[in-house]
């Protein structure tokens, strides 16, 4: 079962998503997950928070959502998470297009696959988990958002339903499920609309006001000196050192989206490599690495031949799930495709030469091949 | 007249520190209350304080409140929100709707990726402190 959890804050969210610090822990975040920025812009959400905390007196600012689907679901795409995200924002600020929210979200996906239970002191299993984090302010109106207000029963009608979109809950029966709990939502939205009449025909600029504003003019018509300025801020981007252009200027939706593609490019021209790679790494040995550096359980997992191709293989106990080398690396333990080749590489020695020989031998065998085309 | 920040009195800050356990009520006739949220609203019906929030600080502060805005600060960020929310849906799209089954569609969508870059770097410029700018 996915489970979403609501909860509102004052300050202090950028630093958590970036650095981690939470109570009790001492890990920084980038010890801890991969961050997959998924929707939205942080650097967005910064300077709304920034906006509210200078000319607002609220008692909470933001709304911080956590979404965690079941570890059956672990291995989704950020696609499939980004359309829970616009399915959760659509659901519980329903009065509103979504371009009026100031939102953001990320995925976490644990590097560190167990964590001390501070309650029960057990080892569990860390999940991936969604943070989407929402301003209170309406960016149109400049009044604060109206969230659905909380209603046990609705909230769960929303978890089933939105469990049951994923294409593995997507049986018949659970449509059935499904479909009333869609109701539930619909019912309490319906209600919560007739309370509350939000005005939908309001602008969220002024174009003509705008346009015509002096403090605007050195967008639409620059001077030399405000020429001057934008180039150096422009200079500056991204990566900037600029102090008064916002910290988080790589956080958004099209730089994960640029780390998945950069992945797949990889996976692309390094091919060959990570095809000797899980024909070399052994599994158990992969595994015993994992419980070292990254805390895995190793409990769920065991190790099987595939009985054609002859590889080695892991078996996610609980799924049935099963993984070779590579697609270990990067679906169990969220290493990037760069991050999977290099740290297997390391589990084997004799690697490096192992692929020139290959290369000298597929040379050989590529000059066989010609010889015979030329010779028929 | 044009209003500028000076001569306008900020919106009433509300202490969030102590509840406000007290209730005051009146009662209006449909135009007066129409003039009270007229009161509260800017000239393009934009709500810039409540009616509760006009009443209170009128009341208190023995003066008729001046509801202001810093509405090119939130322009700015309504329109950079606007644009992240485009950028998202297109990436969505992108993820969603077209395979990557050769790499040449990698190539492809490095190109758009750097075209929407152009959009996130206009972003940031909106979001910059470009208080030089507005001298």
């Amino acid at each position: 079962m996915t489970i979403i959890r609501i909860t509102e804050h004052t300050e202090g969210v950028e630093d958590y998503l970036v650095h981690g610090a939470k109570k009790g822990r001492s890990q920084h975040r980038n010890e801890l997950d991969l961050r997959v920025p998924i929707y939205g812009s942080l650097s967005v959400l910064e300077a709304t928070n920034c906006y509210v905390h200078k000319n607002k007196d609220w008692k909470h600012n933001y709304w911080h959502i956590t979404i965690s689907p079941a570890w059956l679901h672990h291995d989704m795409r950020p696609y499939e998470l980004r359309q829970m995200i616009i399915r959760t924002l659509e659901c519980y600020f329903h009065l509103y297009t979504r371009e009026r929210l100031a939102a953001y979200a990320e995925i976490h996906y644990p590097k560190q696959q167990s964590a001390i239970d501070p309650e029960t002191q057990e080892v569990k299993q860390r999940l991936p988990h969604v943070h989407l984090v929402i301003s209170k302010l309406d960016l149109w109106s400049n009044n604060q958002l109206r969230i659905l207000p909380y209603k046990k029963s609705v909230a769960e009608a929303f978890q089933i339903w939105l469990n049951h979109q994923h294409p593995a809950s997507n049986c018949m029966q659970y449509n059935v499920v499904a479909q009333q709990a869609l109701q539930i939502v619909r019912n309490y939205q319906t209600w919560h609309r007739q309370c509350n009449m939000i005005d939908l025909d309001i602008t969220p600029y002024c174009p003509h006001m705008l346009l015509h504003s002096p403090t605007w003019q050195p967008y639409v018509q620059p001077d030399a000196e405000s020429e001057k300025i934008f180039k150096r801020l422009n200079s500056k981007l991204p990566g900037q050192s600029e102090q008064s252009i916002s910290t988080h200027s790589n956080f958004d939706a099209l730089q994960g989206f640029r780390q998945w593609l950069n992945d797949v490019a990889v996976w692309y021209a390094e091919y060959q490599t990570q095809a000797l790679l899980n024909q070399r790494v052994s599994m158990s040995t992969i595994l015993s690495a994992a419980v070292d550096k990254f805390g895995l359980m190793r409990n769920h997992y065991q190790v099987v031949i595939h009985t054609n191709t002859h590889e080695e293989m892991a078996i996610d106990t609980r799924t049935n799930k099963t993984y070779i080398a590579v697609y270990f690396a990067y679906d169990i333990l969220h290493m990037s495709m760069p991050e999977t080749i290099k740290w297997l590489k390391q589990l084997d020695p004799a690697f490096d030469q192992a692929l020139s020989e290959k290369a000298v031998i597929d040379g050989m065998k590529a000059d066989e091949d010609d010889m015979q085309i030329r010779l028929s | 007249m044009k209003r500028t920040q000076k001569e306008t009195a900020q919106p009433p800050a509300i202490s969030m520190s102590r509840p406000k356990c007290k209730v005051v009520s009146f009662r209006l006739t449909e135009e007066q209350h129409a003039l009270l949220v007229a009161r509260c609203n800017n000239s393009h019906g934009e709500s810039l304080m409540t009616p509760s929030e006009y009443a209170r600080y009128t009341v208190l502060h023995q003066r008729i409140a001046q509801p202001s805005d810093v509405p090119l600060e939130r322009y700015r960020l309504a329109i950079a929100a606007q644009l992240a929310t485009a950028v998202t849906d297109t990436v969505q799209y992108l993820d969603q709707v077209v395979p990557v089954s050769h790499e040449k569609h990698v190539h492809g969508f490095q190109h758009v990726c750097d075209e929407l870059a152009k959009i996130q770097k206009s972003i940031l410029l909106l979001l910059s402190n470009t208080d030089k700018l507005n001298r």
